[in-house]
Order: C-alpha cells, then structure tokens, then sequence
C-alpha cells in the first residue's frame, strides 16, 4: 500500500472527526460520500450492525452504527482485503450459506491478533529457538502478529509481481494458487515455513466463522446455521432421546447474559 | 528471602481430584491440613455463560498457561528435546479442582488383571510374550485389596453405569442408573452386538438423575448441554472436586485452601523432609510452608518434576536401568476411525461421558496366544457433543480448506461419529520422565523433559484394536471411513489423548517403585505422591476412577503415619 493511500485514509477519519459527522450512513449518496467512497472500508454483504445482534428491530432501514468494525491490529485497508480474500478462498460463500467475508471473518482475525492470540500470550515463547524434529511441533519464534503481518505482505507481493494486481483483485483461482504455494512451503517467509502461516490462517478462518458471534465473526450465526449447530445451548434434556433431525434456533452466549 | 508461615499438620500441593479427596477425609477427620493450589478458585457459578468453544477448547481457558510452564519433549534418547511451546498432544488443567473440573467424566475400575500385569502374563503365556525393554510390573496392591476405595470414589462421585459384562461382577449397583439413550448410541450398539461383541453403557460421571452422596454434596441432574470436556458445568452435574470433595473440605474448621500457591520444591532439614515451598505467582514472594506430612497431588508431570527437583528418591536412568523416579512414563494411543453416514443424528446434542462401551478386546478377555502383543483396549462410541470451530471431519482425500472442504463439513457434521478405544501403552525403557538441561520455568527451574516414542507392541495393539473398530462401524453401514493412522514418530502438535501416566509409580519394591501401595514414599516416610503418575502402566480405560481410588487408600495411610510415623509397608 502506498503512503498516499495512508494519507488518504487518515484524511477521511480527520474530516469525519472535524465536520462531526457521526455516521456512515449520513455520508453515502452525498457529494462528499461519492468522493470518500473508495476509500471506505470494504464493504461486507451484511449490514454493518448486522453481527450485534439486534438488527430485527431496525425495519426502518435506518441502520445503527457498529462501533466494533474499526481496526484494532489492521493498519490499512488493504490488508484487511488481503485478509478477507485470502480466508473467503479457505471457506468460500456456496449453495450452504456466506463465506468468510460475509462472516466477518477477517473483523474476527483483526480483534483477535490485537490481543493475546496475536502475541501468542498463553505459549511458551522463551529461547533458544532451535529447528526441532517434525515431531516437535511448532519451534519458531516469531509471533503470531508479525506472521500475519509477513504473510499478508507475501501474499500480496506474489500477486502484485505475477499478475500485476494486488490479491483481492485476483481470480479465486489465482489466489487459490498463492494460497496453495503457502501451504506447500512453495514460498519464503522470515522465521517459519511459510505452511506454518497457512495454517494459522486456516484454523483462524474457521475459528472465525464459527465462534461465538461476541468475538465478531460468525455474524448472526450464520456459520452456525449451516452447520445446524444451535449453539449455546443450556439443556437438550427433553430432546437427547428423539428420533430425528431436532432444528432448534440458534442461541449465543449473550442469549446468558442478563445484568 | 521467603517468609516462613506457622507449621501445619498436613500440606497437600494441588487441589484436583487426588487432593481434594485427601484433604476432605483428614479434614473430616480433625486433621489440619492446608490445600496449596497454584491456581485461583472456581465455582460453579463461574460457568453460567461458558458455552464458548473459541475460549474454552482453542484457547485452552482451563488449562495450564504453558507461557509459565510446560515440557520439553524428543522422542529418543540422543535428540534435544524442545520445548513444548503449545497445547497438542495431551492437555493439563489448573485451577481449584484441576483436571476434574474440565473432565469427561467416564469413570473406571482397572481390570484385576491389570494389578497383577506381569504376573498373570507370564503365568499365561510364558516369560517371553513380552521383551524385557517393556518394564511391566505388578502394582503391588491387587484389585480385592482397591476395590472399597474404589466404590468409595464412585460413590462420592455418584457414577452412573450398568454391569459390564467382560468384567468382574460388582458388588453393588453404580450409585446411579445408565444415562439416558440417543438415537446414535442405540445405532451403535446394534452394531456391536452384530458384530458379536457384548456392549454395555459407558460408567459416567455425569448425573443421570440428581443425586446426592455420602458427604451430603448434592449434584445436579445433567442436561446434555454438549459443552462438557474442556469446560465447567454450569449445572453442578458434572461429577467434579468443586462440587464434592472441596465444599466437604471447606465445610471443615481445621482445612484451609490457598489458592496462587505455586509450589516450587519439596524441603528438606539434614535429610528429612520438613514442608514446601511455593511462590504466590501474582506477587512472586516465595513462602516456606512447614510441614509434618506433604502430600504430592499435582499430576502426573508436576508429581515427578517436584520430585526430581527437591532431589527425592533416584532419578531413574535409562542406560543403566537404576533409578525409579520418571520410570514407565506411558500415555494412552487413541485408534480411532470416523464414520460417514446419510443419516443425520443430532450431534450438538450430548455429554462428556454419554457412551456405549465394549470390553471384548481389553485386558486379558481374549486369548493373546497368537498375537504379538497383551492387554487391550475399551472401545467406545460417545456422544459429547460437537462443536464447530475443530470438528470438520470430512471423508478422506478431501483437501482442508475451499469449496469441496467447506462443503463436505458441513454436511458430515451431524452425519459422521467416531468410535475410539482408551488403549494401554506399555512402559518401555526409553520412556521416561528427567530434568531438561535447558530450557526452564517462569521461575528459572527446569522443566520437565519428555522422552517418548511409539513402541512396536504399541503398534501392533493399535492395529488390532483399529480393526475391530473397523469391523463394528461397518455393521452401521456408513458411507464411507477414516482410520487413524499412526505416524513414524509420535508427534507432540496433534491433539491425541490427555492421559499421561507414570514417573512415581507404585510397587512392591523399593529397587523398581517410588511409593508403597499407600502412595508413601519409599525414600521419606512423611512424603505421599497420589496421581496418574503412580500407575505402572497405562490401563484400558480412562484413568481418574484409579486415581480417585489411590487418593482414598492415601488418605487412610496418611491417617495411620499420622499416628505411628513410620513406614506403612514393609520394604
Ligand atoms: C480434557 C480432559 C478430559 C479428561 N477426561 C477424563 C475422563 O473422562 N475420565 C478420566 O478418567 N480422566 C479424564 N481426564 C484425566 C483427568 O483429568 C485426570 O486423570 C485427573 O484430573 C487427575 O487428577 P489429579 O488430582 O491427579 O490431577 P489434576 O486434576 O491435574 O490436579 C492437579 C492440581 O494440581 C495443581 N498443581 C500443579 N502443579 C502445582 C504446583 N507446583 N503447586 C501447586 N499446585 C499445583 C494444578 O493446578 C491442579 O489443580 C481428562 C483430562 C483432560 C485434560
Ligand atoms: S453435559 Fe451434563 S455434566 Fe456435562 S457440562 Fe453439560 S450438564 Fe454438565
């Protein structure tokens, strides 16, 4: 991403900080909303407030905004994109329901590397780092942050130096090449096999589809419904014993919480 | 410099199962004792909105923060070991209650003939069945002798169960009937009686029915609620210390629980031991807690490690065979194979111990004579309850990520169950438990180290047993199969089996054991180790049922040195 993009972004919060408008929908369809809309954070098929859970009441079609869907380890645009591509090829939109991007599986992976998973807090992460056997398991020092952070530049860099465009403009099976040369060890990353990245990126996609929605992915439990998994429920008493495919609606945690 | 804190009469370090069972006995009985637990205190209520597999089961909320401690881990004698730097293989708990909080609960007897392992194997088949690189061992104890304290553990814990029919007749009913059936278990159990094999309900610690035990402790009716291993129950139906044996403690004047109480050693005056000492990890201030008896209750890795730290008993030494203390470290290998069928059963839907279980391939209930291998394994069907970030079975050959893996998840997802066996692992000479020369602990000590592998009669154990379940599944005529398959090496990364064993284990003698069979130590009369970590070799079912038992006959042992101060058993 170039700096003037960089500046670009930061010129459009500074305007909405200093002209005091509040929401994204005040914007869109005017003059100056045509004019920032390309630098608007990528839009997702679902309504921005979609994932709190709250959004039957809202039939007025005024849309309350959703204060969670800010960058909290993203640094830019684009690398949310990147990110959102990458993990909609691992667990795509089909004929089951929405994939990764429509999950907000990558507002998912963003809040989550910004806090103890990122830094691979609960891990032991003392030295020395020595290679280690297959069976060793995972030996690299580099946290998980600045594996992302690697691996979303990497991924980027081949489409960019292969075919010209950054990778979420690319074909799915474009990406999916990158994606597979990732998994295969194909290309280089600093500190790790660039497999390793891979499959952070895999078990951190289906974390993010399938999550409680409280951690921001697995918007209205969308990934849930496909599964038919009815999620938190407290008893199946009555049911554990029936014949039968049981459908049950599903319910989260925050279903729990009562202050 | 430590502070030194007034002497009690007995310090128990670790507050799971073992602990809590010693603590409430010789508390009830005016013993004052002291509960250290490195952890922080858990209750019930303190699982009321815990149905999040994203924390509790990928981010291992209950379990040992490993950033802290963990081991190290190679699987042969001239590798390095390396730290394991995350959870894979097994899994070790923390916090009040330890493991017994997060458990399954499928709770077992050991067969008679695991007691008596080397014994009976020779008697029946000679001196040569098995290598000598294989170090089986009788326990000294036998079952007659652990039964009571056994029941006592079932009774506390009121497991539910019937009759199994390859075991020995009990001698009264489980403290509460069979769980109830699913649609998927009567399935399966068609299909073991099809293939000719005896099936019966898995014993489980999870209540059928509300029940309420000898202590007065009063559990709840269990829900079915699917977020069971790996999480607390929000119910108290979950057979657990929080719920049994540490509210029987605490109900006690003369018990009292330190929770943030990390012990570090075991401490000895000219030769004899005289307390612990531990560190608050919040604070790091280290404390000197005197002592009359300490009682060892951490697990199976902690067990050993404080032993090998504080210098007691011989380390053993896999070169010369001398030495007891890290000797017959053995896991439970878990053949597995994952069914595929077009119907659709409510998989969500289930709990830790929910099972069927068959026992015609365990122990010594068919004749070994013409296989290169003795013992077996439990073999069971469960319904747990799945959960959707890590359970993607998908039919073999299907890549693990885009449109074909999405897909074929999901629809396998209620259509798929696995059955699996709790296979013994047999302790063999390069299986062993030491010190790592590298790497250490949040508090500069060092950590354990793992010396592990795969062994041939391992291997043809699970061979066998994959078979048979192969043979079960089929009667249910799934649409297609995956077996587990065991690799060149075992791999620490792969989640496998949590039930790590031996390192202290208990014997007839003091050349080949660490503790007696009251769990005391040979080496220090006022030292008792309790745990997974005393037994010998790995049995054909899960665990904590012994453990439970150990604990009980620890408590009465530690009762009678309390009086007599002197060895319990003649070496
Ligand atoms: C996910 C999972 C599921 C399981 N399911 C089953 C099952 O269904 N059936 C079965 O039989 N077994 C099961 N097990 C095994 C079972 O949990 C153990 O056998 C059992 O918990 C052992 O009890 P324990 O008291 O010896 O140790 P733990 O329960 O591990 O308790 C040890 C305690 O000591 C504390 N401690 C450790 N080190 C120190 C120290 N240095 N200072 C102070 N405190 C310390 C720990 O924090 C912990 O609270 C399961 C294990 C896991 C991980
Ligand atoms: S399945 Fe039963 S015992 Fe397990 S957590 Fe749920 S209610 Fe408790």
């Amino acid at each position: 991403m170039s700096n003037e993009e960089t500046e670009k972004s930061f010129s459009r919060r500074n305007f909405l900080k200093m002209s005091g408008v509040a929401t994204g929908t005040l914007i869109t369809g005017t003059y100056l909303g045509s004019l920032l809309g390309d630098e608007a954070p990528p839009a997702t098929d679902e309504p921005e407030t979609g994932n709190q859970g709250d959004s039957e009441g809202s039939d007025s079609g005024s849309q309350q905004q959703n204060f969670t869907r800010a960058y909290k380890f993203f640094q830019n645009p684009e690398e949310f994109r990147i990110i959102e591509a990458a993990t909609e090829r691992i667990f795509p939109e089909d004929d089951n329901g929405p994939g990764a991007k429509a999950l907000g599986v990558a507002w998912f992976i963003d809040h989550e590397l910004s806090g103890g998973y990122g830094a691979n807090a609960r891990e032991y992460m003392k030295g020395p780092f020595k290679e280690g056997t297959d069976f060793q398991g995972p030996q690299y020092a580099t946290l998980r942050r600045d594996i992302f952070r690697d691996g979303i530049r990497l991924m980027n860099e081949e489409a960019l130096s292969n075919h010209d465009m950054p990778f979420y403009e690319l074909e799915g099976g474009q990406q999916d090449e990158i994606l597979t040369r990732l998994q295969e060890n194909d290309l280089e990353l600093p500190g790790l096999e660039a497999g390793d990245f891979f499959e952070e990126l895999r078990l951190v996609t289906l974390s993010g589809a399938y999550a409680d929605p409280l951690y921001g992915g697995n918007i209205e439990m969308k990934g849930w419904e496909m599964k038919k998994f009815p999620g938190a429920y407290m008893s199946y008493r009555e049911e554990i014993e029936q014949e039968g495919f049981v459908e049950k609606e599903m319910q989260s945690n925050s279903t729990h919480i009562s202050h | 410099m430590a502070e030194t804190l007034d002497k009690k009469e007995v310090v128990v370090v670790g507050m799971g199962w073992a602990g809590s069972i010693v603590a409430a006995e010789l508390a009830k009985s005016g013993r004052q004792v002291l509960g250290l637990e490195r952890g922080r205190e858990k209750t019930t209520q303190d699982y009321l909105t815990a149905h999040d597999e994203y924390r509790y089961v990928v981010g291992h909320e209950m379990m040992q923060d490993l950033s802290k401690e963990t081991i190290t881990y190679r699987n042969t004698l001239d590798e390095e070991a390396l730290p394991m730097r995350r959870f894979g293989a097994f899994l070790i708990g923390t916090d009040v209650g330890g493991g017994g909080v997060h458990w399954n609960g499928d709770t077992w007897f050991y067969h008679p003939y695991d007691f008596e392992l080397k014994s009976r194997t020779e008697e029946k088949y000679g001196q040569n069945k098995v290598s000598d690189d294989y170090l089986i061992q009788d326990w000294g104890i036998t079952y007659d002798e652990l039964l009571p304290y056994y029941e006592k553990f079932e009774e506390t814990a009121g497991i539910s169960g019937e009759q199994n029919p390859m075991g020995p007749e009990r001698r009264k009913p489980y403290p509460t009937p069979p769980m109830k059936m699913t649609p998927l278990l009567s399935d399966f159990k068609a299909a073991c009686e099809a293939a000719g094999t005896t099936p019966f309900r898995t014993p489980a610690g999870n209540m059928s029915e509300e029940y309420t035990n000898p202590d007065g402790m009063t559990l709840a009716a269990c829900q079915y609620c699917g977020f069971c291993e790996k999480f607390g129950c929000e119910w108290g139906a979950k057979s657990s210390p929080i719920v049994t044996t540490i509210p029987v403690a605490k109900q006690q004047d003369s018990f009292e629980l330190r929770t943030n109480a990390n012990v570090l050693e075991i401490m000895k005056e000219d030769g004899e031991v005289t307390g612990v000492l531990y560190i608050d990890p919040r604070t790091q201030k280290e404390y000197i807690q005197p002592a009359d008896v300490v009682v060892i209750t951490s697990h199976t890795t902690n067990n050993t490690k404080l032993l090998l730290h504080s210098e007691l008993g011989t380390p053993y030494d896999p070169e010369t065979g001398d030495g007891t203390v890290g000797k017959n470290y053995c896991l439970h290998i878990t053949p597995s194979v994952t069914a595929f069928f077009d119907k659709e059963y409510n998989m969500s839907m289930g709990a830790g111990a929910l099972g069927v279980t068959i026992d015609d391939y365990n122990n010594d209930n068919f004749d070994h004579s013409e296989y290169n291998f003795i013992h077996g394994g439990s073999i069971s069907m469960k319904q747990q309850g799945k959960r959707p970030i890590l359970e993607n079975a998908v039919p073999q050959g299907t890549k693990n990520w885009g449109a074909e893996f999405k897909n074929e998840s999901i629809k396998a997802y209620n259509r798929s169950a696995g059955a699996w066996a709790q296979m013994i692992t047999l302790p063999y000479v390069n299986n062993y438990l030491s010190l790592d020369p590298t790497y250490t602990d949040e508090y500069g000590r060092p950590l354990l180290r793992v010396t592990y592998d795969l062994t041939d009669h391992d291997r043809n154990v699970h061979e066998f047993i994959a078979d048979r379940i192969e043979e079960i599944l089929d009667e249910m005529n799934p649409v297609s199969k995956n077996r587990s398959e065991l690799g060149e090496h075992f791999d620490i990364l792969p989640a496998h089996n949590d039930h790590i064993v031996g390192g202290t284990i208990m014997g007839a003698d003091p050349e080949t054991s660490v503790v007696n069979n009251y769990l005391q130590m040979w080496d220090a009369d006022n030292v008792f180790v309790i745990g997974g970590s005393n037994f010998p070799h790995n049995g054909g079912y899960n665990p904590t049922g012994t453990v439970g038992a150990l604990a009980y006959r620890a408590a009465e042992g530690i009762e009678q040195y309390l009086d007599d101060n002197g060895p319990l058993v003649d070496a």
